[in-house]
């Protein structure tokens, strides 16, 4: 079935056309939420909200931009929503930008760890870092757009980022430094 | 050395490259979700109908028992008049009637089979009479044969006489009080007096003149009582379809909002729009039963809002944000302009129960009183935000409002008859929605004022 074809099936509300939809963008939808969400289980639910919303919005798409694109925003906004109902965003202090983890050209040896690890270390963000971390890195939301999105201040953007990037990284060298005290030998 | 640009490539390199699969279990909650939607919806609309067709079942029964009684009553009282009126004789009630068209008619076969076995005495005492005068000369013969065939007309005659007329006829003449024994009595009469005819048949046409007289008066009354009767049935039950356009103010009660807390105390400003509808209207006696179909449209605006950012729209939780417009189309509406306008549009399916009493219904143009209830189906809802210079964007929908709601109606009504089956109607209406939203911070109601134009086509023959 062709795109145009399966959304206007989906609109008819035909269940076998909502089920290829589903099996079509499943995979990246609920890698987004594993990105955005705190959990496996977290991103299924996000999962299956995002799902609920695009059927019973899909009659609002107005086919002038990709259509995974809007299946994207609609994921991305649903975890937003999921946390900022929570925990509403908050200004963090700027100082702690002024750390040395913060240094541009900070050692650091090659990463190597698998996709698990980092989508654990991801999730185990504080939420509005983490939300802001994929948001500028890994969906290419300008820090101004994240301000407004999440209702704080473009400089609050810009340090949650990169505190958000620094613990990442220390993470990352602590699960290292961690593989090396196991396996000596391995390089 | 790494420097930011590889660790964050190689982040992103990770992450775009990876292929994460849910569980089966994610459809399958997906499609109960779906399943139980559509349950909902159809349970819900299920309800409500058959609720509105019992309603409506409920009244128009009332109504009929009602209306049956007033119409034995006028119907009585109708017939009555019109006689008393004319000085005639009382006219019998129909159940009395049929009964006396039992009785004509057991009557009618008793004075046949009296003729008949009259006719074959009158045979048998011919043949005895031709037997014994057997010898008797020519001219005897001659006579009495001419007696014989004397005595068979006069035998016949009266039969002939009556036989003309229908049974109605022979109703008509009872009820004016030309009773059946009288009847009796002139075909008794008659029969034995077979020499008397001549006289009889004298007596006979001035009777028939009197009672075809009688008859014609009798008729030209009970079609009068027939055609008032018909009027009235005619009069009481029709029905008719009723279209209709309404330009109608809507605006929010106790300067309310339904979007936000913080717009609660902001200046509202009610808003206007047109509706359209249709309604299939019974009359009954000068009630008016509807039930009808209407597109209504309710919207107001909250104004003098000091930026979209405060409070934001994205932090209320009761916005689905438009996901088609970014926050630069945001930041971008929000420049040069102090303060913005929200106008929130809520489309519903309206189905109104409307009972209407006509106080006058004689003349040309008639004025009646209405007041019913109203089922609201909530179709979608949008928030439009407006700046200073005019620019419109569309932000987002409330997530907050009842699918489903209830309000109350009340107004009058002048109707020009245009024709025999068009009647032009001018409604306006006062319209009142309990609570539309779910969270509690909204404090508002609709307070709707309509004027609902169109034209009643009348279903029935004229």
């Amino acid at each position: 079935m062709k795109q145009e074809e399966l959304i206007y099936q989906c609109i008819k509300k035909n269940r076998k056309a909502q089920s290829e939809l589903f099996k079509k963008y499943k995979d990246t939808l609920y890698l987004i939420s594993l990105k955005y969400c705190r959990n496996k289980t977290d991103a299924e639910d996000n999962l299956h909200d995002s799902f609920i919303t695009i059927f019973k919005s899909i009659n609002k798409f107005k086919h002038k931009g990709s259509f995974e694109g809007w299946l994207k925003r609609i994921t991305i906004n649903k975890a937003i929503d999921r946390y900022r109902k929570k925990n509403s965003f908050y200004e963090i202090n700027d100082e702690i930008t002024s750390s040395p983890e913060f240094n541009d050209e900070y050692n650091d040896e090659k990463p190597d760890i698998t996709l698990d690890e980092l989508l654990f270390e991801i999730q185990n963000l504080p939420d509005q870092y983490r939300i802001v971390f994929n948001l500028y890195l890994l969906d290419g939301y300008k820090h101004r757009e994240i301000a407004d999105l999440l209702s704080i201040s473009e400089s609050t953007s810009k340090s949650n980022f990169l505190r958000a990037k620094a613990i990442l990284r220390k993470k990352i060298k602590q699960k290292l430094c961690e593989t090396k005290k196991e396996n000596p030998n391995a390089s | 050395m790494h420097r930011r640009e590889d660790f964050d490539q190689y982040i992103k390199n990770k992450l775009d490259s990876a292929t994460k699969s849910p569980s089966e279990d994610v459809w399958n909650r997906i499609n109960d979700s779906l399943d139980k939607d559509k349950k909902k919806t159809v349970i819900l609309w299920w309800a409500t109908l058959s609720g509105v067709v019992a309603l409506f079942l409920l009244i128009t029964l009332i109504s009929y028992n009602f209306q049956d009684k007033k119409n034995k009553q006028t119907k009585l009282t109708n017939t009555d008049s019109l006689f008393k009126t004319k000085n005639k004789p009382n006219l019998i009630p129909n159940k009395e009637l049929k009964e006396v068209k039992t009785k004509t008619d057991t009557q009618i076969n008793i004075t046949t089979s009296k003729t008949d076995s009259l006719r074959n005495q009158e045979k048998s005492s011919f043949k005895s009479e031709t037997t014994i005068k057997n010898k008797n000369t020519t001219n005897k013969t001659l006579i009495s044969k001419n007696k014989n065939n004397f005595t068979k007309k006069t035998i016949v005659s009266p039969n002939d006489k009556y036989n003309h007329l229908s049974k109605n006829d022979f109703l008509d003449t009872t009820n004016t009080g030309f009773t059946m024994d009288k009847q009796a009595r002139l075909l008794s009469g008659k029969n034995s007096n077979t020499i008397k005819t001549n006289k009889n048949q004298e007596n006979n046409t001035n009777n028939k003149e009197k009672s075809a007289s009688k008859k014609k008066i009798e008729k030209s009354a009970n079609k009068k009582s027939n055609d008032t009767t018909k009027k009235i049935k005619n009069k009481k039950h029709k029905f008719f379809i009723a279209l209709y356009v309404a330009p109608q103010f809507s605006s929010i009660t106790n300067n309310g909002s339904i979007i936000s807390r913080s717009y609660n105390d902001l200046k509202k400003e009610g808003l206007y729009n047109l509706n359209y509808g249709a309604s299939l209207v019974f009359l009954s006696n000068n009630y008016l039963l509807s039930l009808g179909v209407n597109r209504t449209t309710l919207s107001y605006s909250v104004k003098n809002i000091p930026s979209l950012t405060n409070p934001d729209i994205q932090e209320i939780n009761t916005i689905n944000n438009n996901l088609n417009i970014t926050s630069l189309e945001i930041n971008s509406f929000n420049t040069n302009s102090t303060s913005i306008d929200l106008r929130q549009k809520i489309e519903y399916i309206e189905i109104p129960l409307q009972l209407s009493y006509l106080i006058s219904n004689k003349h040309k143009i008639n004025f009646q009183v209405n007041a019913g209830i109203s089922f609201y189906y909530l179709l979608k809802n949008s928030i439009i935000a407006q700046n200073e210079a005019g620019k419109s964007i569309n932000i987002g929908s409330s997530n907050n409002l009842f699918n489903t709601n209830i309000g109350i109606q009340t107004g009058f009504s002048f109707s020009h008859k245009i024709s025999k089956r068009f009647t032009l109607n001018i409604d306006p209406t006062i319209k009142y929605m309990f609570k539309p939203s779910t969270t509690s911070f909204s404090k508002g109601s609709f307070l709707m004022f309509g004027i609902y134009t169109g034209v009643r086509i009348n279903l029935g023959n004229e």
